[in-house]
């Protein structure tokens, strides 16, 4: 039992506030999600009949409020999110804008109240006790506002090491050394207005590491880097990770998530559609590795069509200038057609000159299980 | 700094059980708030300035116009109705008092929505420390700003202009201690209606106004017509300022000093609880609403 962060059933919904329309006192009726929301358990009508906005409110919750005689309308942002993060694992959530990813975040870092639904770290309740929860917590949220632009990059680490409670007598030493390693020790003593985005960003992560917390939620941590920052930034939190921390990530960029994350949750609507090991949901998708090949024909028409049943041409290219065929195939199923398809191209008299194998992409599964893409 | 595989949650910061820390960690804390904002105060050095400049600009008209209606330094209809006639340092008193309501007001109430603007404060409220808590940091800033600006204008005003001051200090100053503490109070319970109401400049510019106009800090109140005496006579801030005057002035009191100083403290621990009340409730309406984060 080793899960330092757990969600159980997080939902989360906003009142839709019209312009113009305003309550003015707080002390009113608290209108929070009450738990046991009804006609919203299954997922049902939630989520999978929006459009692209992601801020559906569904007919479900509607007909839920309309039956309390609650004449609000709502935004469903999380809707029944469970995950659970180990020590030491990086955990993505991945999914398009409003897919709910920055709303767990906030949940799980005491910003927000769940409507309903459960949360820990390290054990603590998040709504019980929200203060040992953001005592074991580092967050890096969206945006490059968190710091006091007015104080230096030192200054701010000095502050918010003592809101940390960190020791005294260990504030110099761990400011330094989270300077050094986020290689903003030659310009500490600037004021931060100065800072570009991605020293902004690597300030935030100094901060966030300043109490050494076991959990690290980051919200689009490589958000406005360049590709130099942005991959300096993921060996950082790979390391971050080997120093046994529980990351909890999110990102929009699916081969960032691919490659740092150890499980993945697609978020979609605020709903999970599917969490898994990267290579897991990958390979959900066998139909759609693209086998690439690049063939010099001897002897006139390629009839491999004809002996590999399971095959589909994706694409078919000549080309003029060398004499060669590219040729993107897919195979219905690889295991017995691959040998098919070997046994065909020898058959045929064709060369294969090169060859290649493309994986699908988290992208890929993303758009096989909602039909739309990740980034439009 | 590497090979601390297993190590990242023994050497990690942990308060104590239970969610409140102890005294000398929430002072320290206290202090860290104190020493960031008096930083951020300065590195705003025209602010610095114009909270000099203002208050004496304002006074300066006021002060010409007061010496046309004097007889050598003695404005008689004045002295009827109060009961001093040095109307000079009848104002800068008021003025005193006047400069912590709007400290109040702007420290408490608009920065704050600023510092939530600017997106700062949900760091702040990302730290392990009760909230209401890295609020009285920002009160106590606000108290010693507010107070070396008050010396300094009073002490401005009285090269430019003169004023005598002859009454019993240390007694006025048992009056003003109090009254800060509570126009803090309300200042906390304010900040939560900030965080909740969106457009907090208004409410700040629209209420810290109104209360300067029926305060009666430049004017006795009893001068102001009796729709806005009574609004007067209802703030406790009002007795605050009449005690003050007749201790230091000699003016003639409202009611009598003692019931003044009874409502100043029961005000104290009305607005102090009336204070953490609606701030709590507002922050859980917050968390709720999710409103914190936007703008
Ligand atoms: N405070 C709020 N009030 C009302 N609605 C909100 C609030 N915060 C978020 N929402 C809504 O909740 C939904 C989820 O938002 P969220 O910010 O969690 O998305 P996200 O996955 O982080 O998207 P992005 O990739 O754009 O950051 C959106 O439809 C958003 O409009
Ligand atoms: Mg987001």
């Amino acid at each position: 039992m080793d899960a330092v962060v757990t969600a159980e059933d997080l939902r989360k919904r906003f009142p839709r506030k019209r312009v113009g329309q305003r309550r003015w006192f707080p002390w009113g009726r608290r209108g929070n999600g009450r738990p046991g929301d009804t006609g919203r358990s299954g997922n049902g009508g939630t989520g999978s009949d929006g459009g692209n906005g992601g801020t559906n409110a569904s007919a479900a919750t509607k007909a839920a409020n309309a039956s309390n005689g609650d004449d609000g309308d709502w935004i469903v942002a999380v809707d029944g999110v469970s995950f659970t993060v180990q020590r030491g694992e990086i955990f993505g959530l991945l999914g398009p804008n409003g897919a709910g990813k920055s709303t767990t975040i906030r949940m799980l870092s005491t910003l927000l109240e769940p409507s309903s639904g459960t949360a820990t770290i390290c054990g603590w309740d998040v709504r019980r006790d929200p203060m040992q929860a953001r005592a074991r917590l580092g967050v890096v949220l969206a945006g490059d506002r968190s710091l006091y632009w007015k104080l230096s990059g030192r200054e701010n680490l000095e502050f918010f090491a003592t809101l940390y409670h960190v020791p005294p007598g260990e504030v110099t030493w761990r400011v330094n050394r989270v300077l050094e390693r986020m290689e903003l020790a030659d310009r500490a003593d600037e004021l931060v207005e100065r800072y570009s985005t991605g020293m902004k960003q690597r300030l935030s992560l100094a901060r966030a590491l300043l109490a050494d917390p076991p959990v690290l939620l980051l919200d689009e941590p490589t958000l406005g880097l360049d590709p130099q920052s942005a991959r300096n930034l993921r060996e950082l939190i790979l390391e971050l990770k080997r120093e046994g921390r529980a990351i909890l990530l999110t990102t929009h960029y699916m081969e960032e998530a691919d490659y740092l994350c150890d499980r993945v949750a697609i978020i979609d609507h605020g709903t999970i559609i599917a969490m898994d090991s990267p290579a897991a949901l990958k390979r959900r998708l066998p139909h759609e590795r693209v086998f690439r090949l690049e063939l010099k024909e001897t002897n006139g028409a390629l009839r491999i069509k004809d002996r590999v049943p399971g095959l589909t041409v994706v694409d078919e290219r000549r080309d003029e200038a060398t004499g060669t065929v590219h040729v993107a195939l897919t195979l219905a199923d690889p295991q017995r057609d691959l040998a098919a398809l070997w046994t065909g191209l020898a058959q045929s008299g064709a060369s294969v000159l090169n060859y290649s194998v493309q994986e699908p992409t988290l992208e890929d599964v993303f758009i096989s299980m909602t039909g739309r893409a990740l980034r439009d | 700094m590497e090979g601390t595989t297993t190590a990242a949650d023994s050497r990690m910061v942990i308060p104590p059980a239970g969610s409140t820390t102890d005294l000398r960690e929430n002072m320290r804390v206290l202090m860290a708030v104190v020493v960031k904002e008096w930083r951020v105060s300065w590195r705003y050095p025209m602010n610095a300035v114009m909270s000099l400049v203002t208050p004496v600009m304002w006074l300066a008209p006021v002060y010409f116009m007061g010496l046309t209606f004097s007889d050598s330094g003695e404005a008689a209809g004045f002295r009827a109705s109060t009961g001093t006639g040095d109307f000079v340092a009848f104002m800068v008193l008021g003025g005193v008092v006047a400069s912590y309501v709007r400290a109040v007001f702007w420290r408490m109430g608009f920065s704050l929505k600023e510092e939530m603007e600017q997106g700062t404060l949900e760091s702040l409220w990302l730290t392990p420390n009760p909230r209401l808590w890295l609020l009285v940091g920002r009160s106590v800033v606000s108290v010693l700003l507010t107070g070396i600006n008050t010396v300094a204008v009073m002490a401005i005003v009285y090269f430019l202009f003169g004023f005598e001051m002859a009454g019993n200090v240390a007694a006025a100053l048992l009056i003003l201690v109090p009254l800060i503490i509570a126009l803090y109070g309300f200042g906390i319970a304010y900040a939560g209606v900030v965080l909740y109401v969106k457009d907090a400049n208004t409410l700040t510019d629209v209420t810290s106004f109104l209360v300067e106009v029926v305060g009666g800090f430049n004017y006795p109140v009893t001068s102001l017509p009796r729709a806005l005496m009574v609004v007067g006579l209802a703030l406790p801030v009002t007795y605050g300022v009449d005690a003050i005057r007749a201790l230091m002035l000699g003016t003639n009191p409202l009611v009598p000093v003692p019931v003044s100083v009874a409502v100043v403290l029961a005000s104290t621990v009305v607005f102090w609880f009336l204070g953490r009340w609606v701030f709590h409730r507002v922050d859980d309406r917050v968390r709720a609403m999710g409103t914190l984060g936007t703008h």
